[in-house]
């Protein structure tokens, strides 16, 4: 396996290029299905190979908190340009995470907090993790498409 | 990182003229990613500086970064080869202020989003 060099300080880009170079990308079969409106259809987050190559790894990705502290910083009125984007680059790089924790770690970075910090607080979960086969295995209706009513952990979660 | 380095300001070629280096490290694509829309993996099959890809619906994705961009005024330019009836492409950044996700719509002729089997984009700008 490759080494991860000391990535502290390095610009979190630059780690990106590296891991390009270096890793090779892998396909998860983790999929998080989620509803974050009423009125719109389900939404499916799919990892990318590259990042999950790189959570597999560690020393490369910031703590998830990095980016919760910079989505404060644009939530605020006044917000024009990132001041603080060096956390992303001098914050100490994650350990090597295993697929299912890169997954909760990339809910809690690309899903709207709204929806995971309260996924099951109404009739229904709002948020999903899956595996590719349980979604429906064609993009028919796929505008109609919601987490289903009677959720079952070995049936298609969406149709 | 253990690599060697070139530190030039200035490009020059005999004849055609110079170039400051500036345009390199400004000007090159931050995050870039090809994908297939028809495909329920939807699933990034080449890219960089992407953590994640969401399928929005029918024609729709939004490809979050890993490194996002300084503020929303980042160019997000977007092609597709994989559908003759798509008639329209939309692409920019996504929300109302920060520079973290990008988003992609394919449409057709009678103005409905359609998936495209061939989907690209390229983000320019100034990274957080």
């Amino acid at each position: 396996m490759t080494d991860t060099p000391e990535f502290q300080g390095t610009h979190l880009f630059d780690r990106l290029c590296w891991a390009k170079e270096n890793l090779d990308g892998v396909q998860s079969d983790y999929r998080v299905v989620y509803e974050d409106s009423v009125d719109e259809c389900a939404k499916i987050l799919v990892a990318d190979p590259n990042w999950m190559a790189c959570a597999l790894q560690g020393g490369i990705l910031p703590p998830v908190q990095v980016y919760w502290e910079l989505a404060k910083d644009e939530a605020k009125p006044d917000f024009v340009k990132h001041t603080r984007g060096h956390l992303l680059h001098n914050t100490e790089p994650v350990e090597a995470m295993t697929e299912e924790q890169a997954i909760e770690y990339l809910i809690m970075k690309d899903c709207p907090q709204h929806v995971w910090r309260d996924w099951d607080s109404g009739n229904k979960p709002k948020l999903v993790i899956c595996r590719k086969e349980q979604l429906p295995a064609t993009r028919e209706w796929r505008n109609a498409w919601k987490i289903s009513e009677d959720l079952a952990t070995d049936e298609t979660v969406a149709a | 990182m253990a690599l060697g380095k070139i530190k030039a300001d200035t490009l020059e070629h005999s004849t055609a003229g110079s170039l400051d280096t500036k345009f390199v490290v400004k000007g090159s694509a931050k995050a870039w990613v090809h994908f297939n829309q028809t495909d329920s993996g939807h699933s990034a099959d080449a890219s960089l500086n992407i953590s994640s890809i969401t399928d929005s619906g029918a024609g729709r994705s939004d490809p979050v970064f890993t490194n996002g961009f300084s503020s929303i005024e980042f160019v997000a330019v977007a092609s597709q080869n994989g559908s003759t009836a798509i008639t329209r492409i939309f692409s920019g950044p996504l929300g109302s202020a920060g520079g973290a996700q990008s988003f992609l719509r394919f449409r057709n002729a009678s103005n409905a989003d359609t998936d495209s089997t061939g989907c690209s984009q390229a983000c320019f700008g100034d990274l957080a």
